[in-house]
């Protein structure tokens, strides 16, 4: 190899790792393997760096409050993890790709929870039932939740924690595809069940 | 096979809105934890955010860049001209040396030899030579008039740190009657200018000013000079 191209494959190397944190394709892997594992202290380490500097740019570009800024890229780091972690994310331009997800999330911003209310008020329409606060619904879910077995309280985490799908589930626990899915489908019928209970204890 | 289907679709419709509702719970959930990491473990808090290190760094660049400006537009353009101490330096060292014809004196002594090399030394503007040559001069005979005034301008030109003597020469000279008189007050002025006594300096300077002689435009100049 030419000293030229040997120049121009170490060049194209720092620009690669400058828009992935500084990441090889093999730490970016081992980020996500960890992250499989339920261990965010890694991924947390590579983009805390990144995300101040895209607070910075929120702020510049945007206006918006130091407050609004740690929201908006606390809502993209969570939602970068889930993208990662359902395989929707592959090493390359991983600074552009997050960047470009907080300007959207501030865009979207408003839209998204409108997404959430509305996702609320049809599950309360299934019971014609009104509770005036979000968080109100949360502190019930969190006891629906809390009243699950162990196993079903896994499965919910797991599937919507941990952003696993069914099939994952179903081959770590060495069961059928159809099985899980039968036990998803039983234990969100119990949430529900126990969720719509509580808001009738509450009234 | 057909009703299964539409029942799984149905189910599958009808926890939709739940499941929206346990992922926001659980995102909420992970929010929280990851928010403690990232203050316990990396200081990143909320309602703080430290200033970049880059816009430090461009915040230092801007200045010194402006500095750096400012520095060279003073240097090729300088708006306020050279203060008084700069502009009678640049007199002293542009004032052409007039050396009078009885220099030119050559004969067997010592004396007319040194009296020739002090000519050959300040014809060549070497003020340095000629300076010793002046004091060796002093240790065999008293200086003339003459003498202390090109000792004086030697000195002058030399921008010595020991300006007391120059003052010293020049204005013994510039306060007796001789042809060169109003050289040495020019010279005198200037001298003053250099060792900051700039009221001695005014007055010497309105003198030429008020009277004629051949540095009265760069007299006029610096007395102008001085008084802004």
């Amino acid at each position: 190899m030419t000293l030229m191209a040997q120049f121009n494959v170490a060049l194209k190397n720092r620009k690669e790792s400058k828009s992935n944190f500084g990441l090889t394709e093999d730490e970016f892997n081992e980020v996500l393997n960890q992250l499989k594992a339920g261990n965010e202290d890694l991924f947390l380490k590579i983009f805390v760096t990144h995300f101040q500097e895209c607070r910075f740019y929120l702020i510049d570009k945007f206006g918006v409050t130091k407050e609004k800024s740690y929201d908006i890229c606390m809502d993209t780091l969570v939602e970068f993890r889930s993208k990662l972690l359902s395989n929707k994310i592959k090493f390359g331009n991983l600074r552009f790709l997050f960047t470009r997800m907080a300007v959207n999330n501030f865009l979207d911003e408003t839209k998204k929870a409108q997404k959430v209310n509305e996702a609320i008020e049809v599950f309360m329409d299934q019971k014609g039932a009104d509770v005036s606060e979000t968080h109100e619904y949360f502190d019930l879910l969190k006891k629906a939740i809390n009243s699950l077995s162990d196993d079903q309280k896994s499965l919910v985490e797991a599937l919507f924690y941990s952003q696993k799908d069914l099939k994952e589930i179903a081959e770590e626990q060495n069961v059928s595809y159809a099985n899980i899915r039968k036990m998803k489908q039983r234990v969100l019928t119990k949430l529900r069940t126990r969720f719509f209970d509580l808001i009738e204890e509450l009234n | 096979m057909d009703n299964r289907s539409n029942n799984d679709n149905h189910n599958n419709e009808k926890e939709k809105p739940l499941e929206q509702m346990l992922e926001t719970y659980y995102s909420d959930k992970l929010k929280k934890k990851l928010s403690k990491k990232l203050e316990s473990d990396y200081g990143v808090v909320r309602d703080k955010l430290p200033v970049p290190r880059r816009r430090v760094l461009r915040i230092v660049s801007s200045i010194a860049a402006t500095l750096a400006v400012l520095v060279m537009f003073n240097v090729f353009f300088n708006p306020f001209g050279p203060n008084a101490t700069e502009l009678a330096e640049n007199m002293i060292q542009e004032t052409p040396l007039l050396l009078p014809e009885d220099f030119n004196v050559r004969g067997e002594n010592n004396i007319f030899n040194l009296e020739n090399d002090i000519q050959d030394a300040l014809s060549q503007e070497d003020y340095a030579r000629a300076k010793d040559l002046f004091i060796r001069k002093e240790q065999t005979t008293p200086l003339s008039l003459l003498d202390k005034f090109y000792y004086g301008i030697s000195l002058l030109k030399l921008s010595e740190e020991n300006s007391q003597y120059t003052i010293g020469y020049l204005n013994e000279v510039a306060n007796t009657q001789n042809p060169f008189q109003m050289d040495a007050k020019w010279y005198l002025a200037l001298a003053y200018v250099q060792n900051e006594e700039f009221e001695k300096a005014k007055t010497i300077l309105t003198e030429m000013v008020e009277n004629s002689n051949y540095q009265k435009s760069n007299a006029k100049k610096l007395l102008k000079k001085l008084n802004t």
